[in-house]
């Protein structure tokens, strides 16, 4: 087998051939690619990945780049994409081309694995649906993660993460306790869809290992999400109630909670699990008489405002980490609020390797995170920064499927390949709106 | 392997098919993850310490009544697997966890480091017996390092990852997701993980270990907020909380509750039309977010009422044909209802010996030729230990019984 990355893990050999967009789909074969496949990842110059920007506007101001500088470049210079696409090789293909396409099936032909996240029925539009790939790799494993679903009443719809977790309810329980209107969350269905997706593509492997076959696989943004949701559905269809969102307490334990610490935006996570834990923080307070009155879990409970503005106030002065410190020291559960700088310096994270620096030619070494698992005889790696566009164009188009030189340059001159985007009226148009050129 | 199932239609079994899983782990995260093995076909013997998973106490309960075989929280956490209960800390209970890991593909656990390697059951008593092993730990902090014995909630993983900063309102405290995210995001991690080792030793025969931190899994939820903030310090997506700046904003009112939206710029005129409002679909210096702070409250004024007079139905209907992305705040019944998990069958129903009927969420992800499926419910504790300890590991009745009265099994 032809192979360009040789990688010790326990993925080697498998190829994967992803033309995803955006979160969901490009970090679940950076999963992969952590893992040792050979990930080619596929972008147009026609179209840019989400994450790469639409605009200069959205280049400069995004506050994504190395410095907040979108340097000469910036299509590089976005952490989004450059995190989500580490480790993996880039290519470019217009796939609205007859030529792009007929090169991505000589691809599909030497791959294990093809991903895309676009809505249903977009691998149809460009030819390249389960049904055609089949026909020309018949263990192929394709996977599509669109939105809702490529079947039923929503097939057709969009979301971003954040409207799929409203929707699937999610949404009204991420709240302060008491309170109605919404909390607005993150985009948190695209990282589940991530490692649920590199989960279930390596289990098709290992089907396909001991059988020869292939398969498709569907994974919709809406279908992963309700299953982290176990106690919000129990309470429903066991008891007829709708579950009420608590803020950061549990209805179980007091103190459980988040209080504020000494500086701007600093703040502490303490919970009491038992009763002797609740007793030894009211004696670090100097709270005497918290010990009698607050005993049980009953007590507590019943005074649970009372309480934890007793516990903020004794916060309140404190520098976060050596108060975490202090209460562990005690046996309490408690961690300091980290912010994202501050995870950067993390000494579990350090000590773990957790975080690896990697070099990439437009933005330089920085620390990329690596996995939540390491595997003892074949750990994840994080090898190579993300590709700059169409980085190996001539590794993969080349050197792989063996097309020539002279055929690379006509395929450019067509612009079915390339190594910037293309310039796009509607682009300019906004960047004059925004008043940059 | 093909079987028949009820109605008729020919059931396959899942890709997992023949693998076998030792869970000895407690609670969420592990047991989370094996049942994504499970899941997809393993076959999973949870084995419980006498007194059974703590999860097993964590509620709801129907009338809100613990009872060890009604939490719902473990039956949605335990689907497809069978019991056993076996003290591992005694020396009879190690012995059938050792015939057990024999005969198994993976062990999960998730006991405080360094307990399993004192039961005489770490990763060199289980490659004695088996080199071929998976073993996988899932702990708060992983298995090594300054913090690996700190103590852990998923409200204070979620608080060090920095997964809590994200949501809330920015001049109040943070606000956790609801549940325990982190821990089973760190079981879907730990999942993957264990499929990857298990794909590894079904190419070279060799086991290996797998240490997941769910504080690690709690960090990927945004992994991309690392990368940005090392890039400039400035970075990483603060959080916004209900009233940022810009419009359209994330949430919106409307006559029955409540909307979540993510408008783009290229998706401005749509909303425009959407709105019935196409006149300020042509306003240039609307065209960008930028224009539209300027002018912010001349908008939610124009824009509002549209919103308040019709339902989140309403609204997510005509957005969605709109091609703006905009979807309702669903209550837990309106997901159960929802014309979409209808027409693709999501949640599923089941019989449980003590419940009776349950509903549990669905598939994750749809398998062509080999489906995730629910073969059983959650088990009741040592609901399967002559079938196990007997039937399969060939214990004798009467040597049942003995190890029972030692205390060795339930």
């Amino acid at each position: 087998m032809n192979v360009l990355t040789d990688l010790p893990g326990a993925l080697r050999g498998i190829r994967v051939l992803d033309y995803t967009t955006a979160w969901a789909g490009p970090r679940l074969t950076t999963y992969l690619a952590e893992m040792g496949a050979e990930v080619i990842h596929v972008e147009s110059i026609q179209y840019l990945d989400t994450h790469r920007g639409w605009s200069k506007w959205a280049w400069g101001a995004s506050g994504n780049m190395p410095n907040n500088d979108p340097g000469r470049r910036p299509w590089e210079r976005n952490s989004q994409y450059n995190e989500f696409n580490k480790n993996k090789l880039g290519i470019t293909l217009n796939l609205a081309d007859p030529d792009g396409v007929a090169l991505f099936k000589e691809l599909v032909k030497i791959s294990d694995v093809v991903v895309d996240n676009y809505k249903a029925g977009t691998t149809a539009r460009f030819g390249v649906d389960y049904d055609t790939l089949r026909k020309i790799r018949p263990d192929i494993i394709q996977v599509s993660l669109p939105a809702f679903g490529s079947t039923g009443p929503y097939r057709d719809y969009t979301a971003w993460g954040n409207q799929v977790m409203a929707l699937c309810g999610q949404g009204l329980l991420l709240n302060y306790e008491g309170e109605e209107e919404p909390e607005p969350g993150g985009t948190y269905a695209d990282p589940l869809a991530a490692i649920t997706g590199a989960f279930v593509v390596v289990a098709a492997l290992f089907h396909r290992r001991r059988t020869g076959q292939g398969q498709y696989i569907e994974l919709a943004l809406s279908e992963v999400s309700p299953p982290l949701l176990p106690e919000a559905f129990a309470e429903y269809t066991m008891n007829g109630r709708q579950p009420l969102p608590r803020g950061n307490s549990v209805p179980e334990a007091v103190p459980w909670n988040v209080y504020p610490c000494q500086g701007e935006d600093a703040w502490i996570a303490i919970c009491c699990r038992t009763d002797a834990e609740a007793l030894r923080l009211f004696e670090m307070m100097g709270r005497r008489d918290f010990l009698e009155r607050f005993a049980t879990i009953p007590a507590r409970l019943a005074a649970r405002a009372e309480i934890d503005a007793a516990v903020a106030a004794w916060t309140a002065p404190q520098e976060k980490y050596q108060l975490a410190d202090r209460l562990q020291a005690a046996g309490i559960p408690a961690e300091a609020a980290a912010q994202y700088a501050e995870v950067l310096v993390d000494p579990q994270l350090q000590a773990r390797g957790f975080f690896v620096e990697l070099d990439h030619p437009e933005c330089g070494v920085y620390p990329h995170p690596l996995q939540a698992v390491r595997l003892s005889k074949t750990p994840p790696i994080d090898y190579r920064a993300a590709p700059t566009y169409g980085q190996h164009n001539a590794e993969v188009l080349g050197g792989l499927l063996g097309v020539s030189q002279e055929r690379l340059e006509e395929l450019a001159a067509k612009q079915v390949i390339g190594t910037e985007p293309l310039e796009d009226e509607e682009r300019r148009r906004r960047d004059r709106a925004w008043g940059v050129s | 392997m093909v079987s028949r199932a009820n109605g008729g239609t020919l059931a396959m079994p899942g890709p997992l098919a023949g693998v076998r899983i030792i869970d000895l782990s407690e609670g969420v995260a592990g047991p989370f993850a094996a049942k994504q093995l499970a899941d997809l076909g393993a076959d999973v013997i949870k084995v419980e310490r006498p007194g059974g998973d703590p999860a097993r106490r964590y509620g709801p309960f129907p009338g809100d009544i613990p009872h060890p075989e009604k939490s719902g929280l473990f039956i949605h956490l335990n689907t497809n697997k069978r019991s056993v209960v076996v003290d591992p800390a005694t020396p009879s209970g190690r012995a059938i966890i050792l015939q057990l890991a024999a005969r198994a593909h993976a062990l999960i656990e998730s006991f405080p480091p360094g307990t399993l390697a004192a039961w005489g059951l770490g990763w060199d008593d289980l490659a004695a017996v088996n080199p071929r092993i998976v073993l996988t730990s899932v702990t708060p902090f992983g298995t090594a390092g300054p913090a690996a014995h700190r103590q852990a909630t998923d409200l204070t993983l979620a608080a060090r990852s920095s997964f809590l900063i994200a949501a809330g309102e920015p001049d109040r405290e943070p606000v956790k997701y609801p549940g325990r995210q982190t821990e089973l995001v760190g079981g879907l991690h730990a999942a993957w993980g264990t499929m990857v080792a298990l794909y590894h030793a079904d190419v070279t025969g060799e086991g290996q270990v797998v240490d997941t931190s769910i504080l690690e899994a709690a960090v990927m939820i945004s992994d991309q907020n690392m990368l940005s903030v090392a890039y400039w310090n400035g970075g990483g997506r603060a959080r916004a909380g209900r009233r940022p700046l810009r419009f359209p904003p994330i949430v919106m009112p409307v006559l029955d509750g409540y909307v979540s939206l993510l408008v783009t710029d290229l998706q401005w005129p749509r909303f425009c039309r959407m709105a019935g409002l196409e006149a300020y679909a042509h306003d240039p210096q609307l065209a960008t977010q930028r224009g539209r702070i300027e002018r912010l409250e001349e908008l939610e004024v124009a824009f509002l009422p549209w919103f308040l007079s019709h339902t989140k139905r309403e609204v997510f209907e005509i957005a969605q044909r709109h091609g703006v992305p905009i979807a309702p705040f669903n209550t837990i019944a309106e997901v159960l209802d929802d014309p979409q998990f209808r027409a693709r069958g999501y949640f599923r129903k089941m019989v449980h010996p003590v419940l009776g009927e349950i509903t549990l969420t669905g598939p994750p992800a749809l398998l062509t030729e080999t489906p995730w499926e629910l073969r059983r419910p959650a088990p009741l504790l040592d609901q399967h230990a002559e079938e196990i300890l007997c039937g399969e590991l060939g214990y004798r009745p009467e040597e049942l019984l003995a190890l029972r009265a030692e205390g060795a099994t339930g």
